[in-house]
């Protein structure tokens, strides 16, 4: 369970608190989603049998590519969905990618809101915001965009939106920041860490220095593209190219698969709180063994599993193949190893399918 | 660029200088010569008590990420190709008259006797050879080197990163044996993958390039190159398994064992290695009951073949299994699938009732999909037909001429039994294609 502080509706739950509503949660989707309720029926398990939210069956990540997991009493026809978030696409082609259908974003603004204040702008209002992510118009699919489309609403006075959806620049990103550095009031600049790869790319000199107060947001990983840096490289890009110092510098860690958020409270707890996220309380986390699915001892890595109340829509138990390390209520993830697959030289089958086959 | 950068740059450079310094000597040696060298250092790898072997199989474990005794087995394989009797019955499979690669060669044409002139032809080599390949399937490098060298073609290769030692252990072995064809030839790896830009280096001059890996590799690659030059690629592909009713009636634990070990070999990687297996249904059929004696002969195999395990990507591989075959069990839920597996063992075993998209199964996994007659597959498959390189069969002999051309005309280039499934004989059609003959050009005097 995450561990919060302070007044803004973060404190930390009783575990009695977060049990019942896992149970009610539990016994929603299982009403109402049928794959998974056979899939629990499978397992021995429903809503009587259940008297600790751990027993509750998590489903992998990988099953949102390939099962329609939505938990709504509504058919497609009499109301549809509010959103559909599909995963970033890889080598394996559109019709591979995870889907999140999103029956209310009710939800998920309820559930974005104050975790982002409190990592992000826990000492202003209001900020303007740089996005080097697409904006929630051109990328209506992307559960990322629409988080910062969320964030644009709710705190930003003045939002520059300066990557389209296929990665290029709106605008000269550098016109954009150097304008921003001549002005005395903060900005927040949120990108991905691809996304802030490609900025250093498009530097015609490393000069600009963003005002004091100014911070950043990067998220997700490298995946799905052959280039890979390292976590302190990547920061020290963000601090040459921005002026944005290491302490006022936020990893977020989400997924589409996900409703719910968790950010290292850097602002707040400085650069010791780096590389350890924070849940919120109504996002319950576990790291397992990745034989057995126990629980591991504190400090011990294993898969990370999730489970997200704000998910009420899908599956809230939900099984990443992310590795990670939980200590003192806070997540670590492990970095991922590019290339330690071994390859051959055969084609993956699921691969073809996209290419014309029925199989 | 970096000083090391700089240093890589150079030495490929130089390598390529003195690659075609070594042309001159290696043409002017029997093509039958050659080949003797090459099989006489190809056999010390079958050799148990021979270093080179001994060497190899200290090394091949961790890099290519095969258990010592996968390994054994891979390079037993391999090797059987590698010998002076496999390597001479390669170019006479090549070759009317290999003499062809040693000059010119008088050809009687028939049907021309009127012609005024009799024909002369000559099989000609690249001046320079630059084979760039990946992957982990140990071999493939010495394969590359050794069809270059038959043609008399001075090489540079980058061989695949889990294929770098024996590669390397056959170069140094041949500049032993023979310094003079050892000179002809160069091993350099670097990460094709991530380096562009000494693959780009490697590639400048040459009049034939060979590429092994996947699309975007080879695309890469041959991006690179002048029109001038050869280019030849094989691309990744996959194999598939088709068995007819007619071999489910009697005793099936053979046929069992001869699927499961064609999986395992090469730890399901190879291009050579079933993923789909086509069972064709008959009313007293038990495709259920073959599926668990699969997963048995599987279980047997986790003894006599280990998978190799780094412990440092354990967890990893245990969590993408995990991912793969709960996403199985739910459909399995539902009614679709049966998924037998190996629980820690890497093996999974998923029958299929229905058509579905699964994800990829990592590790020895094969999906067993029921198909009415063999003769649906190919529409079945559709496009992706034009990817397949191996099929395996399990068919009444009477059958095998009509299966063959109906797969090789949807796409498939090798059809042959599963338990010579693994290792294609060094004569094969590589992907449709002489192996030797994609690499020369031909010069006639009319």
């Amino acid at each position: 369970m995450g561990v919060s502080g302070g007044v803004d509706g973060l404190e930390p739950w009783k575990e009695k608190a977060f049990q019942g509503l896992a149970q009610e949660v539990f016994g929603w989707q299982f009403e109402l989603c049928a794959p998974y309720r056979s899939f629990c029926k499978q397992r021995g398990v429903t809503p009587s049998s259940v008297s600790d939210w751990r027993e509750i069956p998590a489903v992998p990540t990988t099953a949102f590519k390939y099962v329609n997991l939505v938990s709504t009493p509504y058919t497609s026809i009499s109301r549809k969905p509010d959103a559909a978030f599909y995963t970033s696409g890889t080598t394996l082609g559109s019709e591979h990618r995870g889907c999140h259908f999103v029956p209310r974003v009710s939800l998920y603004r309820a559930a974005f809101h104050q975790p982002f204040r409190r990592a992000l702008l826990p000492d202003v209002e209001e900020i303007r915001i740089i996005s080097l992510i697409p904006s929630p118009i051109s990328a209506p699919h992307s559960s990322l965009s629409w988080m910062v489309g969320m964030a644009a609403d709710a705190f930003a006075y003045e939002v520059d939106w300066l990557v389209q959806p296929n990665g290029e620049w709106t605008r000269g990103p550098f016109d954009v920041l150097r304008a921003a550095s001549e002005e005395e009031e903060p900005v927040l600049v949120l990108g991905t860490a691809l996304a802030f790869l490609h900025l250093k790319e498009a530097a015609d000199e490393p000069s600009v220095s963003l005002p004091t107060g100014s911070r950043a947001m990067v998220t997700g990983g490298f995946k799905g593209v052959s280039r890979a840096i390292g976590r302190s490289e990547l920061y020290s890009t963000i601090t040459d190219y921005t002026g944005i110092a290491r302490d006022r510098i936020v990893n977020e860690y989400g997924m589409t698969e996900l409703l719910s958020q968790m950010y290292e409270p850097v602002l707040t707890e400085g650069t010791r709180a780096a590389g350890r996220l924070e849940a919120p309380p109504w996002l319950g986390v576990r790291v397992l063994d990745p034989t057995t699915l126990e629980d591991q001892p504190e400090g011990e890595q294993g898969i990370i599993s999730f489970f997200d109340l704000a998910n009420l829509g899908s599956v809230s138990h939900v099984l990443t193949e992310d590795l990670g390390v939980l200590e003192e209520g806070r997540l670590a993830v492990s970095g991922r190893v590019p290339g330690s697959e071994p390859r051959g030289c055969s084609r993956a089958m699921d691969d073809l399918m996209s290419g014309g086959g029925r199989l | 660029m970096s000083v090391n950068r700089d240093a890589e740059l150079a030495q490929i450079n130089e390598a390529k200088v003195a690659l075609q310094q070594a042309r001159p000597a290696i043409l002017s040696r029997p093509v039958a010569e050659i080949a003797d060298v090459l099989g006489r250092v190809g056999e010390r790898f079958s050799n148990p008590d021979d270093q080179l072997r001994r060497m190899a199989l200290d090394k091949l474990p961790s890099e290519a990420k095969l258990s010592r005794e996968l390994a054994e087995v891979v390079l037993d394989g391999m090797a059987a190709g590698w010998t002076r009797e496999a390597l001479s019955i390669l170019l006479k499979s090549e070759f009317s008259d290999p003499a062809l690669l040693d000059g010119l060669v008088r050809v009687q044409q028939k049907g021309h006797e009127k012609s005024l002139s009799v024909p002369s032809l000559m099989a000609v080599g690249p001046t320079l050879c630059v084979q760039v390949s990946s992957g982990s399937v140990p071999g493939v490098g010495v394969n590359a080197l050794i069809r270059s060298l038959l043609v008399k073609a001075p090489t540079l290769i980058k061989p695949g990163a889990g294929d770098v030692v024996l590669t390397q252990l056959f170069a140094e072995a041949l500049r032993d044996a023979d310094a003079e064809l050892g000179s002809a030839v160069a091993v350099r790896y670097w990460s094709g993958g991530k380096d562009h830009e000494l693959t780009k280096q490697a590639v400048a001059g040459a009049d034939a390039v060979v590429v092994y890996g996947s699309d975007e590799s080879v695309l890469s690659v041959q991006g690179m190159l002048p029109v001038s030059c050869r280019f030849i690629a094989y691309h990744h592909r996959f194999g598939i398994g088709i068995v007819g009713r007619e071999k489910l009636r009697d005793s099936m634990e053979d046929l069992a064992s001869e699927v499961a070990r064609a999986v395992a070999m090469f730890e399901n990687r190879g291009c050579v290695c079933p993923q789909v297996l086509f069972v064709e249904r008959g009313e007293d059929v038990e495709v259920e009951a073959f599926a668990h004696l699969i997963a048995e002969s599987f279980e047997r195999l986790a003894c006599e073949w280990p998978s190799h395990v780094e412990p440092v990507f354990a967890d990893r591989e245990s969590a993408l299994l995990r991912q793969v075959r709960d996403t199985i069990e739910i459909h399995q839920a539902a009614g679709s699938v049966r998924m037998l597996h190996g629980g820690i063992e890497n093996w999974t075993v998923v029958s299929e009732l229905d058509l579905l998209q699964l994800p990829f199964l990592p590790g020895r996994s094969l999906r067993i999909r029921p198909v009415q007659n063999l003769e649906d597959v190919p529409s079945l498959l559709g496009e992706s037909c034009r990817h397949i390189q191996s099929v395996g069969y399990a068919v009444a002999e009477d059958r095998v001429d009509d299966i063959a051309v109906l797969f090789g005309r949807a796409g498939a280039s090798r059809v042959v039994p599963f338990d010579a499934m693994s290792f294609p004989p060094a004569w094969w059609l590589h992907d449709g294609q002489g192996p030797l003959r994609a690499l020369i050009g031909w010069v006639e005097v009319q």
